[in-house]
């Protein structure tokens, strides 16, 4: 995952047409937003900022680290909605296989610990990597994914982890934290 | 879910599930919303604009009518008229009717006040002069204000100046407006008039202006036209 983004925010982007370029960055930007805005505002966002892009495909392109401004796009977008709850989300959820609890579960976190855990526990960006996507700084990245994970354990019901080291180490994701 | 590495890596796939429970989008999916998405965007604007329109006239609406409850109203006790007035006995007392008749829709009132020296007496012991009064702006000769019209507009215990003009335009009825809101202005601290409205009636002009009640710190005139309702609000400092 970590190659993904990678591969999603280096300057050979620029080279790829629109097609690749969503197919590049639409997990990330798609697990950021749905992690940060909850499932039904996180699609719409996702609609909304990779639409944005195709508007502006020839500024787009040129962005040298495109997820986190789309992911800011994707939320300046979406903000208006909350005055009227009552429009349906652009994109139906798909039923999928996961933890019964968890979706209650990550609600009970913040934006922020919830974009962190998502991201580095669920798609194995590292803290740098995490942090440029939600532009916040690595130190902070840690302190929210280290409350955040340990929150949704407790919520969850799970084995605590050993350390903050073992969680860095096994889950693979932090090669230079 | 289970203890150690095992329980991290489901915890790790349970939150993948998680997000990808919501359909991803594809590059052509992202092209054809783009269209859709601008249209919501425009919709939800002019929603949003309404509703703080809705909410500004709302709140106007409060701020002009609750001053306006709480005013009692007085009396005119008398008329006192001055050099260019129709002569009447010192201290004969007038009602509004009378009032009207003679200092409205008289020729020698066209463009003046109250006539210079005349006071107008209120029966609670108000007593205006000339400057409390706003002119009367102009009157298209021979043209009289009709009966219904005064009947309708007539505010119980309160006195009013009725000022016909020939007006078949809304720019002329704003002209009109704001005349009057100057001359209240210039009334100052000796305006007791309540507010001003005016109205359409078959192609001229009523102005109305009533009162008497104790100054007011905001004036409000309005025009309506054809239903449509254009505020002007002015303000009058007062030192009562």
């Amino acid at each position: 995952m970590s190659a993904d983004f990678e591969c999603a925010n280096s300057k050979d982007l620029t080279s790829y047409g629109f097609d690749a370029f969503v197919v590049s960055v639409e997990p990330i930007l798609r697990a950021a937003l749905v992690a940060r805005h909850g499932r039904d505002r996180g699609a719409v966002a996702t609609a909304e900022a990779l639409s944005w892009a195709w508007e502006r495909w020839e500024r787009v392109r040129e962005i040298e680290s495109p997820i986190p401004y789309l992911v800011k796009v994707g939320t300046s977008r979406t903000r208006m909605r909350l005055l009227f709850p009552k429009i349906e989300p652009l994109i139906a959820p798909r039923e999928h296989e996961f933890e019964p609890g968890l979706d209650k579960a990550l609600r009970k976190l913040s934006d922020r610990q919830r974009s962190c855990v998502v991201l580095i526990a669920g798609y194995g960006l590292s803290f740098a990597e995490a942090g440029e996507v939600l532009s916040v700084t690595k130190p902070t990245v840690q302190k929210h994914f280290e409350r955040g994970i340990e929150r949704l354990r407790n919520e969850l019901g799970v084995a605590g982890p050993e350390s903050d080291e073992s969680v860095a180490i096994e889950i693979g994701v932090d090669e230079d934290a | 879910m289970h203890e150690g590495s095992t329980s991290r890596d489901r915890l790790g796939r349970d939150l993948r599930s998680w997000v990808e429970s919501v359909t991803p989008m594809t590059p052509e999916s992202a092209r054809s919303e783009s269209p859709r998405l601008h249209r919501e965007r425009r919709r939800r604007r002019q929603r949003a604009l309404g509703g703080v329109v809705t909410v500004v006239a709302l709140s106007l609406g409060v701020l002009i009518v609750v001053p306006r409850l709480g005013h009692s109203a007085r009396d005119v006790e008398s008329v006192t008229p001055g050099n260019s007035a129709p002569p009447r006995p010192e201290g004969c007392s007038l009602d509004a009717r009378t009032f009207v008749d003679e200092f409205v829709s008289a020729p020698a009132a066209l463009g003046e006040g109250l006539p210079s020296g005349s006071t107008l007496s209120l029966a609670d012991g108000t007593v205006f002069d000339e400057s409390g009064l706003v002119r009367v702006l102009s009157i298209d000769p021979g043209t009289a204000v009709p009966r219904q019209s005064l009947d309708a507009l007539e505010i119980s215990g309160g006195f009013k100046v009725v000022v016909v003009e020939r007006c078949g335009s809304l720019a002329s009825i704003a002209t009109i407006a704001e005349s009057i809101r100057s001359s209240i202005s210039t009334a100052g601290s000796n305006s007791h008039l309540a507010g001003v409205s005016i109205s359409l009636d078959e192609g001229r002009g009523l102005v109305v202006l009533t009162g008497p009640r104790v100054i007011a710190d905001e004036l409000v005139a309005e025009a309506r036209v054809d239903g449509a309702l254009i505020d002007f609000a002015s303000s009058v400092s007062s030192t009562d």
